[in-house]
């Protein structure tokens, strides 16, 4: 009776997973998600870019002191603050203002706002870069703050020309384009 | 890496780890990130400075018939509900037309002048930026190595948020 019982134990002791090559590889699985994870693109809201052919690739190191301003649809099909939008939707250009917002660092901007940040930025940019007092409240100093606009393909040009025109007028004149690889057919 | 004596007996290890748990909030982790996880497409730049010497322009040209410039009108159309690309008074919607249009242009003007005449981009505000950007990459395209956007005093306005 007694060695019926040993022979079942030894049985089970027998047919025991071996977990650690599993573990192993969860643990390989994981750190590759984890590393490519990407928190660090938040100040990036989501817009679809037009395709480019000739777009030249965006290293990190040529991102670095860059400031990066989002033109982009409110989202659609959301509960709160939602906005139906059927052009958008269907991959159309919508045309109707108050769906579109402009927004640095998660932070949304009108017209005036953009004006005083613009000229904020720049005058910051040009004091590091030893203007005087005069030169850095000159709007004809230029200053070599780099901006990229991130626009969305369906958005209306009036909102890129509100940019364009802010920045133009703070001295800023290094403007990037954000633009994305066509996607392959 | 992964320790613990999943394969050994009690007697040989008098204090088994219990893997069950770890594995279990590994596979949560792992969910986690597999779902969050997204291939994205690669996104890179075009750069267009803006003139630093005259500052606004606020006295834009009318477009002219002059074909020595390199002028892409950009007009929407409501009643056709899409945008017309003008190079003088002509319609192009033919990319590779206009490209080479814009390039034949450009030559003639270098040769003539010795000047790199820019392409003048001039959207109206009603045009989506995709056609914008298109008008760009043909010129980027076709090597045309200055452009410059022609901007009409508008009075549009975005309510302060």
């Amino acid at each position: 009776m007694g060695g019926h019982r040993k022979a079942k134990a030894d049985t089970e002791e027998s047919v025991y997973m071996n977990v650690i090559p599993m573990v192993d590889i969860m643990f390989l699985l994981l750190l590759f998600f984890m590393l490519t994870a990407d928190f660090g693109a938040r100040e990036l809201e989501a817009v679809e870019l037009a395709a480019g052919r000739t777009i030249r690739e965006d290293k990190q190191e040529e991102a670095k002191g860059r400031m990066n301003l989002n033109v982009y649809h409110t989202p659609t099909k959301m509960e709160s603050g939602a906005v139906t939008c059927g052009d958008f939707d269907a991959m159309r250009p919508c045309r109707e203002d108050s769906h579109w917002n402009i927004a640095i660092r998660g932070k949304r901007y009108g017209s005036k706002q953009l004006e005083t940040w613009a000229k904020d930025e720049a005058y910051k940019q040009k004091k590091k870069d030893g203007k005087s007092e005069k030169e850095a409240l000159d709007p004809l100093t230029t200053t070599e703050l780099r901006v990229m606009i991130r626009a969305d393909l369906r958005a209306p040009f009036r909102f890129i020309q509100e940019v364009q025109e802010a920045l133009a007028q703070a001295g800023i004149y290094k403007l990037e384009y954000g633009a994305a690889e066509p996607k392959k057919t | 890496m992964a320790g613990g004596g999943g394969g050994e007996s009690n007697a040989d290890n008098p204090l088994p780890l219990n893997v069950v748990p770890l594995i279990d909030v590994i596979f949560c982790l792992l969910l986690f990130f597999m779902c969050s996880f997204h291939f994205k497409q690669l996104e890179g730049k075009m750069e267009a400075w803006l003139p630093t010497d005259k500052g606004m322009n606020n006295n834009a040209k009318p477009q002219s018939d002059n074909l020595t410039e390199i002028r892409i009108v950009l007009q929407y159309d409501k009643g056709e509900g899409r945008v017309k690309r003008l190079f003088g008074r002509s319609e192009y919607a033919d990319d590779e037309e206009l490209g080479k249009l814009m390039k034949r242009q450009f030559d003639s003007n270098k040769a003539n002048s010795g000047k790199e005449a820019p392409v003048i981009i001039q959207p109206e505000a009603d045009v989506s930026w995709e056609s914008v950007v298109r008008v760009m990459d043909i010129a980027r395209l076709y090597e045309l190595p200055k452009m410059e956007f022609s901007l009409a005093k508008t009075d549009f306005v975005i309510p302060d948020k």
